[in-house]
């Protein structure tokens, strides 16, 4: 019974996934003129502001606990939406980039190949910082550091610019050639 | 000797629904794109396996059920993902290439998380 559970559940999950891909949610990228259409303005201030230590600190002196937390769970829910706009960027971008590559210009290409890995590392670190802010959001007053994410994370990014260097070269080798 | 090949194959669709959840995840939370074809390839096999597996479940367990009905759900399954391919393939691309592309604040963005990175996890 738990086994037939189980496989039931997995592929459901497995439908329900299939149907995430085909439904992004994203609009069409097609052009420039879509991606222009479709961002979304973000104000990176305003977000570093909502993540503020001093800020925290001095809500945290002069509120009540109580409502310090409702003010705390406001801002970080600001600053979460923040990123989900900011994340849905990044998708777009990626999309725009790999338009941009499939053309025959290597120079734009080249271009494309960047604005791709800086978009991929926005991701990367959006794995580490929404999490963080979720649990954030539970415990308002929790200021713990979060061990054990270090290696992973900086093995990723340095396997990123590995691939990165790859493709430059690559390019580079196609410009000098043709 | 029908119940050993019904468990082989029931243990490679279940091998084949968790590899696909497990790429269909990592390409999604890492925002990578999927090509064209590749979407329309993993979609087709994601259906294709999903349905199989859970009527093989439950041919093992529903035995008011014909054998012959069972034997034409798992053809429509794989129909369905025969049409999901066809769909991928024969339908016209109208994506253009792009001749340029826009200035971003994707550096300032990755400045401001890897700064909250470095704050709050432990190096």
């Amino acid at each position: 019974m738990v086994s037939t559970l189980i496989i039931l559940f997995a592929s459901g999950f497995c439908l329900l996934l299939v149907w995430v891909i085909l439904h992004s949610g994203l609009p069409p990228i097609r052009s420039l003129g879509d991606w222009e259409a479709n961002k979304h303005e973000v104000d990176i201030d305003a977000f570093r502001l909502l993540l503020e230590s001093a800020e925290e600190q001095y809500l945290r002196r002069s509120l009540p606990p109580l409502e310090f937390r409702v003010f705390q769970r406001r801002r970080l829910k600001l600053a979460l939406r923040s990123l989900d706009l900011v994340g849905k960027n990044a998708l777009m971008l990626m999309k725009l980039g790999q338009l941009a590559k499939a053309g025959a210009n290597p120079k734009l290409a080249q271009e494309a190949e960047e604005l791709i890995y800086g978009a991929l590392r926005l991701r990367v670190n959006l794995l580490l910082v929404q999490p963080y802010l979720g649990l954030k959001w539970l415990f308002p007053g929790w200021t713990v550091s979060v061990p054990g994410f270090a290696l992973p994370y900086e093995e990723l990014l340095s396997y990123l610019n590995r691939v990165r260097e790859q493709r430059r070269w690559d390019l580079e080798r196609i410009l000098m050639a043709g | 000797m029908l119940e050993s090949i019904l468990l082989m194959e029931r243990s490679a669709r279940m091998l084949q629904v968790c590899l696909l959840i497990v790429l269909i995840l990592l390409m999604s939370r890492l925002g990578l794109t999927w090509q064209h074809y590749a979407l329309g390839i993993a979609a087709g096999f994601g259906i294709y396996s999903a349905l199989d597996l859970a009527l093989l479940q439950f041919r093992a367990h529903l035995h008011s059920v014909a054998y012959a009905t069972f034997a034409l759900l798992g053809s429509a399954a794989y129909n369905l993902a025969v049409i999901t391919w066809a769909v991928y393939f024969l339908k016209p691309r109208d994506e253009k290439s792009v001749d340029s592309l826009p200035s971003t604040d994707l550096a300032n963005w990755n400045d401001a998380l890897t700064e909250q990175v470095d704050k709050w996890y432990q190096r």
